[in-house]
């Protein structure tokens, strides 16, 4: 129960935020499988420092996300986006800032501090993931990127 | 087909494929979506050049003909929001168009059919969209089911209070100073007058609906395709965000707390 609760609870929170960003029905369920992974993949986990367990299931969200977009034909962002949520870390930007007005320096700069990391962890996740899947679709198929294109081929 | 367009049909083509990428750029697709939406359905036709250059509210695109004219248009964006359907439909779109390059007319039309096409209604956005969030995330935050549902009532009130304020076209800092404001002062109130045992569970899982989560990811996917210019626009939309955030919590918490 202590594990499945919350994953249940994530699952439910991004079928609210897929209304919120009007997903299409039939995608829903889906997104949210990717939320209420991401999170089992927090809770089952060991590590003494938060940061590794964002890192690692913000990789999983991410693969699952870029897995889902190819077999589904959509845009990442889709799956990403959404099932990302359930990890932002809000309790410690909150914390942060209650530690800060009540003048309690030493824990306003640690939770400060250790929710930056949070974010650091998430954000080099999904910059890992999505430069090595744009790294094999350069690879495929190189034509496609016409960015380059213009410039091999007029200079 | 595709050489003989004139240079008048190369021009609403032109306008066309911008109409596509505003129409992305609006419901939150990430800016090299955008920019490469637009180039592959310009190059399908047989353009010479095709230079886009999109940040979050503007695009620039100019075509190079094979004779060396060029025609240039810039469109500025105001309106941003979050609408994935219609990113997936303008995808299948933009992707049909390189497949089988229909006369313009079919794309205005397609692009008319798929930018009136319904979203969720208003009732749902607000009592499944932003309550259930608040709901959930209250949950998830370990409060229990008192919290949740003060929560359901501070989820549903932050949209309708949004949307007033969005209406009557106040900037996006001062409305999410207000909602948070509005959030908090409701979680204490109700946590004073014994309706829920945790303010903080309430406050975060409600916060969640405000928190500009998507933003910071978009920007840095952006970031990651090399487009600095608009990843950096993006993640400082977000911080001014967090900041409007942690000011309306501090401001109900200092007149309520007795901080």
């Amino acid at each position: 129960m202590r594990i499945l609760l919350p994953c249940v609870y994530a699952f439910l929170s991004c079928a609210a935020f897929s209304i919120y960003f009007n997903v299409s029905p039939k995608r829903i369920p889906l997104t949210c499988f990717g939320g209420a992974l991401g999170w089992l993949v927090y809770l089952l986990l060991d590590f003494p420092s938060d940061v590794p367990r964002y890192f690692i299931a913000t990789v999983v969200i991410s693969v699952y996300a870029e897995v889902m977009a190819r077999i589904c034909k959509v845009p990442v962002t889709l799956f990403l986006t959404t099932a990302v949520l359930p990890l932002v870390p809000g309790g410690g930007m909150y914390y942060t800032m209650e530690y800060c007005l009540r003048g309690e320096t030493a824990l306003f700069v640690e939770t400060g501090l250790n929710t930056l990391a949070l974010a650091g962890a998430i954000a080099l996740g999904i910059m890992l993931v999505s430069s090595l899947v744009r790294m094999w679709k350069v690879m495929k198929a190189p034509k496609l990127f016409y960015k380059d294109k213009i410039q091999r081929e007029d200079y | 087909m595709e050489q003989n367009l004139s240079s008048f049909e190369y021009q609403r083509l032109l306008n066309t494929a911008i109409d596509l990428g505003h129409f992305l750029l609006e419901a939150g697709a990430e800016t090299y979506r955008v920019e490469e939406s637009i180039q592959r359905v310009l190059y399908a036709y047989g353009i010479k050049h095709v230079d886009v250059f999109a940040i979050t509210n503007n695009i620039t695109v100019t075509i190079t003909m094979a004779d060396d004219t060029c025609y240039t248009r810039l469109r500025r964006i105001y309106s941003r929001g979050t609408n994935y359907q219609r990113i997936e439909d303008l995808n299948n779109l933009s992707r049909y168009i390189c497949e089988h390059r229909p006369p313009v007319e079919e794309i205005n039309r397609r692009l008319k059919e798929i930018y009136r096409k319904k979203t969720y209604p208003e009732w749902a956005i607000v009592f499944l969209g932003f309550a259930g969030v608040s709901f959930f995330f209250t949950l998830f935050f370990g409060g229990n089911l008192q919290d949740a549902l003060i929560a359901f009532v501070c989820g549903a009130l932050t949209r309708v209070v949004f949307r007033a304020m969005e209406y009557v076209h106040t900037n996006g800092f001062f409305i999410n100073l207000v909602c948070s404001f509005l959030i908090t002062f409701i979680a204490l109130l109700a946590v004073q007058y014994h309706l829920a045992p945790h303010s903080n569970s309430i406050i975060i899982g409600t916060l969640m609906t405000l928190v500009p989560g998507v933003a910071i990811t978009n920007s840095m996917r952006d970031v990651i395709a090399g487009d600095l210019v608009a990843g950096m626009m993006k993640a400082m939309e977000a911080l001014l965000v967090a900041l409007a955030l942690a000011m309306g919590t501090g401001m109900a918490l200092i007149v309520l707390g007795g901080i």
